[in-house]
């Protein structure tokens, strides 16, 4: 996840007016739930997928992956339902979402749109819901993969085949997650480790947040 | 056993298990082929894939056999004579009969004596006082001329058997049957078995149908008959159907008891039983002094000119020969082959009169060696209580049993209990060499598959121990008459502890002048030069060595006799009777099926039940073991001390009056002192009739200590009806208790399909089974003393051979 | 059956692509399959096969309670790999009929727990057709019970593996038949190759057709690719009251091994396309970075709904 720091990246960086856009807490949740997540996808990809199997050894062996991914499946619940309830407010679609997603081609084009974007952009309120709904069917078709008894055979099929659905899903969302708050835009990555953002990335990204912010309508950082 | 004996001369199954094979139609009742003898039933299969055999399962509960049955219709306990009386009219009114056989190989012909008759369930000759027939009256008609030639005058008593070939005298035996049941009608074998009449016809017609020359129908049966009041008649009356249809002495037909127990046929053949001596030889009677006297008494009389009478004739050659196996050098010419020192037993002697004495206090000490007395009952408590009066009770037995610990059972406080009870740990039968005979007098060498274990000793070295004790005793105290103790050879290589290869070889025989192992009782002598242990065995360890060791799989007829695989007894003969398996002229009833064959100078096949070179001709009789030379369809004289023809009468405990007659019960049965009052008079307090059965699980007692099968079946079960159950509102696996008027036990209740209300008239009877195998001391630490289902049967046995009514009693069965 | 060839080698592994091990056979010639056949009308139902296959295996003994009828246990457990079941059945017409079967592994040549497992190795396929439990690289997961059309697998909580019948491919292999064929008394279980026992199968139907048993059949279904226990059932008409399936099965195209297996493909190839494609649209766009703060403030606040 390192960034590549221009010099003028750095300039910016040590600009002291700086927004403050994810709390600690926020933060910890992120993280708590990326890395559940990011051991649940390898360790999904190590049990679902033949040719990764070598992936359970690297893992601490098949046995203990088998017993490990449900348990680490729970934790990643929990951070998940933390994440549901602290951004709830923030996620609710509104009429300005509209505009962004009618011009998503636009956003994928250039990197922006010229919606007057609220704290979070249609998309990313999109990948809050996906999340939370994927969340919860894998933890559903989770469970009796884990506990195959309680359940009849069929459903226990079923569960397994939509268990990688929507696994592979969440999976292909979280490379655009990643690749957008890395790579794509400088100066995101920053927000989920010091928490903060530049003023600048504030009032281009997330004008409608900024003003608010900017004029103290609203705590700093309030998610 | 006895009831075989006296239909055809000998006493055990007489096919053999590869035999069923050859079968046409199976009738199996009383039995549970596929649960108790698994690998012998095996060939009622092969019977049905390779010739369409038909197998018929009558029995009051559906079971496994009736699971691979063709066809299963329920009977009502202890009603099989009536079933069969039924059977036997059906057979004489359609006239189904085997017209030829019957008239060459059953007594049909012989004329019984004027003072023989029957009315109300009773014969001639019964004496109410004494529960006993006087048997003269059961006879046939004799000849009054000269009876063959040269010896003996015209004498009545010697004189031989009238007949009638025609069958048509009004006397004759055919027409005694006719007559006799002639009540036996389809609607009353309804009420008394509850057989649908439609089902006992089929049935009846279906079996009838094998009195033909090309079919054969095998009756099937175990202690389902044996075990009541009237099981020696239950199986004549079988035995009578089967020699009606011409099925004896064939490939494929006969009668077949099934034995149990690995080695049960054994026993009864080496004397088990108080009344024998080894090889079926009568037990001498009290005051029986010269051996003349006792083979007067005990030998047949030949009673037809065509008869060989074998058995009579050699009678003197195996008792003397026993009697020098027996006394050696001590038994002589001149003091009768000490015959005086043959036990001469004074009254019945059968296990439960050892009970009867114990409680009476006249019996004061008691060994159980391979068996053990609480468990097999009948009536627990009343074997506990005999037990508890004994002064010392002996228990040889691998593992403690429900005797050995019967001192601190449930309910029993030990300090009340004199008796000093000593158990001797034995070898178990895995863990030594000797022979088992299966149900088909196969003799078969087995060899010890695991060491003994820690201190345990073989049941024979522990009777050679009291042997040298009780000679040591003699010896130092000296006491009443020694001599049969003292004198007893004891020829074996270690004294202490016979190895049972030496024990074998004696029973075999020896030839004393040559020291030859001997080769056939033929050759047995009656003037001391002869030593057999029991002539029955005579060829199973002869000078080319141990018989019943081998293991030749050639079958040349393809009949399945397969005379190189072990040893038979008789004489390596795989189906007994089998003259009876060719006609007059010695030509095989179905020649696709030969037994024998007369081939011009020898009878070749198995090994012939008959002189080997006895031609047609010389017309004599097929059965070589009786008087008569044929099979007996009437029995006369004391053969059954219960009746010469089979009657049906109710178990002691019943639910119904007699249909039949008014005589309710068995007029002979033998009330021991007292236990008339244990059985239950009617329906009123214990409405059901229970019945007592095995599981293949289990094998009798023992394997209540292997985990593994009481893994396999682990709890002690009440069948019972499904209409019972909802009547009494009790659920499957519900806990239940069983009450007779005896003793209860509890138990999983089993609610099934699989036992059916019976309809006999208008009164609707439930049966309830109960398997045998649960006692306080086994299941695998599970076990207790309300689990042994002999706490509930009655203390009575058949009238002739004292066996106990396990089979059929009344019961009430209430929620635990 | 040669000594020499008891079709040893592998044919399959699970989570394993292009699992076989046999290199040295001609293909053409099939190889050697081997098969046991439970003759339902021959069988008697007396756990001897059950008790043999615990005692050969060494299996542990469990405290058992009637469970209704005879049998001795509820269901198979990973102790218990063989069972005779027993129904109670009321026929058309009043009779009864006691319904015995034999239940354990039916090694199917087409196995559902093989096509499930995800762990390599674990479940293995022999050429003669037995389908075994490696137990060394089993995971625990139990997908092989779910991906069995006959419920065989049974997982231990204690060693947390599953378990289920070997064929007795340790006495197989040393040219014995498996310890229930051996012990069973009245020669209902069978044993010999494939093509014998079909052959005694088919005959047998037939002699049962010609007894009555107009349903009678050899139960092999296609659904499985055919068994290597195979049923010869006697009222094939209640084949569901014996506790079998109708048409079980694993390889139709709609089958649950189908559709993961093409599932594993469709998501292998969206990951690396994902991938791909993400790296080409940053070689294409960039970053996108935002203007300096002054525009980008002035921009925001003109975004701002005026009034």
């Amino acid at each position: 996840m390192a960034e590549i720091v221009t010099a003028e990246e750095l300039a910016r960086e040590q600009e002291p007016r700086l927004i403050t856009r994810h709390t600690f807490g926020v933060r910890v949740v992120h993280w708590w739930t990326t890395l559940t997540f990011l051991y649940l996808i390898l360790s999904g990809f190590a049990l679902g997928y033949p040719r990764m199997a070598w992936l359970l050894d690297v893992m601490g062996g098949g046995q203990s992956v088998r017993f490990v991914h449900p348990w680490v499946g729970v934790g990643f619940t929990v951070g998940l339902v933390f994440m549901f309830a602290m951004w709830l407010p923030s996620m609710r679609f509104h009429s300005v979402d509209r505009h962004w997603f009618r011009n998503l081609g636009e956003y994928v084009r250039t990197g922006h749109t010229d919606t007057d974007t609220d704290k979070f952009n249609g998309g990313q309120k999109a990948y809050y819901w996906f999340s939370v709904i994927n969340g919860l069917v894998l933890l559903i078709t989770g469970i009796p993969l884990w506990l195959p008894d309680l359940l009849p055979r069929e459903w226990n099929l079923a569960a397994r085949f939509s268990h990688h659905v929507f696994f592979l899903m969440a999976a292909g969302f979280l490379v655009v997650h990643v690749y957008l708050s890395t790579a794509r835009f400088p100066g995101t990555f920053r927000s989920m480790t010091s928490g903060t953002v530049s003023r600048a990335w504030a009032a281009f990204h997330h004008p409608r947040w900024f003003r608010r912010v900017d004029a103290g309508r609203e705590h700093e950082g309030a998610d | 056993m006895a009831s075989l004996a006296a239909t055809f001369g000998r006493g055990a199954m007489t096919n053999h298990w590869v035999d069923f094979k050859n079968t046409d139609v199976f009738l199996v009742l009383g039995a549970n082929p596929a649960e108790n003898h698994p690998c012998g039933w095996k060939w009622a299969f092969v019977a049905r894939d390779t010739r369409k055999a038909r197998i018929i399962h009558i029995d009051p509960r559906f079971t496994r056999t009736s699971a691979t049955a063709d066809k299963w219709v329920a009977i009502r306990a202890g009603t099989d004579t009536a079933f069969f009386g039924g059977m036997i009219k059906y057979i004489l009114d359609n006239e189904l009969y085997h017209d030829e056989y019957v008239k060459l190989h059953t007594n049909a012909s012989f004329i019984v004596a004027e003072g023989f008759s029957f009315s109300d369930g009773l014969f001639s000759g019964y004496d109410e006082a004494t529960r006993k027939y006087d048997t003269a009256s059961w006879d046939y008609e004799r000849e009054t001329g000269p009876t063959s030639g040269d010896e003996g005058g015209p004498t009545q008593s010697e004189g031989f058997a009238m007949r009638d070939p025609t069958l048509e005298h009004p006397r004759s035996v055919f027409q005694l049957l006719k007559q006799h049941y002639a009540r036996y009608t389809p609607e009353v074998v309804e009420e008394v078995t509850g057989i649908p009449r439609d089902q006992f016809l089929e049935i009846a017609q279906e079996f009838g149908a094998t009195g033909v020359p090309e079919k054969v129908g095998n009756i099937v049966y175990a202690v389902g008959l044996t075990h009541h009041t009237q099981g020696s008649q239950m199986i004549r009356a079988a035995a009578i159907v089967q020699l009606l249809l011409g099925n004896m002495g064939r490939p494929g037909g006969g009668m077949n008891a099934e034995r149990g127990h690995a080695n049960i046929q054994g026993n009864t053949d080496n004397a088990q039983s108080w009344d024998i001596l080894p090889g079926y030889l009568a037990i001498p009677k009290p005051g029986t002094t010269t051996i003349d006297e006792y083979i007067d008494t005990s030998a047949l009389t030949q009673l037809d000119p065509d008869a060989v009478n074998y058995f009579g004739t050699n009678y003197r050659k195996f008792l003397v020969s026993l009697a020098k196996a027996w006394y050696g050098d001590a038994a002589t010419a001149s003091n009768e082959f000490a015959f005086d020192y043959f036990p001469k037993p004074d009254k019945n002697w059968s296990w439960m009169t050892f009970y009867d004495e114990a409680l009476a206090g006249r019996l004061h000490g008691l060994f159980n060696s391979g068996m053990s007395s609480v468990n097999i009952g009948p009536d627990s408590n009343r074997v506990i209580r005999a037990l508890s009066n004994l002064k010392w009770l002996v228990v040889m037995d691998p593992f403690p049993t429900a005797s050995s610990e019967f001192w601190h059972g449930d309910g029993i406080d030990p300090a009340s209990v004199d008796t000093e009870v000593f158990f001797l740990p034995t070898t178990h039968w895995i863990e030594k060499s000797g022979a088992f005979v299966n149900s088909g007098r196969w003799t078969q060498w087995k060899h010890a598959a695991l060491p003994a274990e820690g201190e345990l000793k073989d049941d024979v070295y522990i009777l050679a121990q009291l042997l040298h004790r009780l000679r040591r005793l003699y010896q130092e105290e000296g006491g009443p008459f020694p001599d049969p103790i003292m004198d007893l050879t004891w020829p074996y290589s270690n004294p202490d502890n016979p190895p049972l290869e030496e024990v074998s070889k004696e029973i075999n025989g020896v030839d004393l002048t040559t020291g030859r192992q001997l080769a056939t009782f033929n050759d047995a002598k009656d003037d001391g030069t002869t030593s057999i242990g029991n002539w029955l065995y005579t060829g199973s360890w002869t000078e080319e060595g141990n018989q019943m060791d081998r293991r030749g799989t050639d079958d040349p007829t393809g009949l399945g006799f397969y005379h190189n695989w072990t040893w038979s007894w008789p004489a390596n003969r795989r189906v007994m009777y089998n003259r009876a398996s060719a006609d007059a002229q010695g030509r095989p009833w179905d020649p696709t099926r030969p037994g024998i064959t007369w081939n011009g100078t020898r009878w070749v096949g198995d090994v012939p039940d008959f002189t080997p070179d006895s031609s047609p001709q010389e017309r004599k009789g097929a059965f070589i073991m009786t008087g008569e030379g044929v099979g007996r369809l009437f029995a006369p004289g004391s053969l059954m001390g219960d009746g010469p023809i089979p009657e049906h009468y109710e178990p002691v405990e019943s639910p119904v009056q007699n249909v039949l007659s008014p005589t309710r019960h068995v007029p002979t049965t033998i009330l021991y002192e007292g236990v008339a009052a244990s059985f239950a008079e009617d329906d009123s307090e214990f409405p059901y009739v229970a019945t007592t059965y095995r599981v293949t699980e289990h094998e009798h007692f023992v394997t209540q200590y292997v985990p593994y099968l009481v893994e396999a079946m682990p709890d002690f079960f009440i069948e019972l009806p499904r209409e019972l159950a909802a009547e009494k509102g009790i659920n499957d696996l519900d806990q239940v208790r069983v009450l007779s008027k005896r003793g209860q036990v509890q138990g999983v209740a089993l609610v099934t399909k699989r036992m059916r209300p019976l309809r006999l008239g208008n009164k609707v009877v439930y049966q309830v089974g109960i398997p045998v195998h649960w006692h306080p001391t086994g299941g695998h630490g599970k076990g207790n003393t309300a689990q042994m289902v002999n706490l509930l049967t009655p203390y009575v046995g058949d009238g002739t051979t004292v066996t106990p009514e396990f089979k059929a009693f009344l019961v009430n069965v209430e929620s635990a | 059956m040669t000594t020499t060839d008891l079709g040893l080698t592998i044919r399959r592994q699970s989570a394993t692509p292009a699992s076989g091990t046999n290199i040295r056979r001609d293909h053409s010639t099939p190889a050697l399959e081997i098969s046991k056949l439970v003759d339902i009308d021959l069988c008697i139902g007396c756990k001897a096969c059950e008790v043999a296959c615990k005692e050969w295996n060494d299996l542990q003994v469990e405290e058992t309670h009637l469970f209704s009828g005879y049998q001795s246990h509820p269901d198979l457990t990973p102790h218990t790999w063989d069972l005779m079941r027993f129904n109670e059945v009321e026929l058309a017409g009043g009779a009864l009929a006691w319904l015995i079967r034999k239940d354990s592994c039916l090694h199917c040549e087409e196995p559902g727990c093989l096509l499930a497992c995800p762990a390599p190795g674990a479940v293995i396929q022999y050429e003669n057709g037995i389908v075994d439990f490696n137990q060394d690289a089993c995971i625990g997961c139990q997908y092989c019970v779910s991906g069995c059309p006959f419920d065989i697998p049974r997982f231990d909580t204690v060693t947390k593996k599953v378990y289920k019948c070997t064929l007795c491919i340790d006495r197989v292999s040393t040219g014995l038949e498996p310890a229930c064929v051996k012990a069973c008394p009245t020669g209902a279980i069978r044993f010999g190759t494939k093509e014998d026992m079909l052959a005694y199968g088919l005959e047998k139907v037939e002699k049962l057709k010609a007894r009555g048993f107009s349903e009678a059949m050899l139960y092999d279904p296609v659904g499985v690719g055919g068994l290597h226990m195979m049923y010869v059932v006697p009222r094939g008409e209640i084949l569901e009251q014996y506790g079998l399936p109708v048409d079980p099965t694993v390889t139709a195209p709609t089958s649950f091994p189908s559709l993961i297996g093409a599932l594993r493909k469709v998501g292998a190839t969206a990951s690396w396309a994902g991938l791909l494609a993400a790296a080409v649209y940053f070689l294409k766009t960039g970053k996108r970075y935002p203007p300096p703060e002054e525009e980008a403030v002035a921009a925001a606040y003109e975004k701002a709904p005026h009034g």
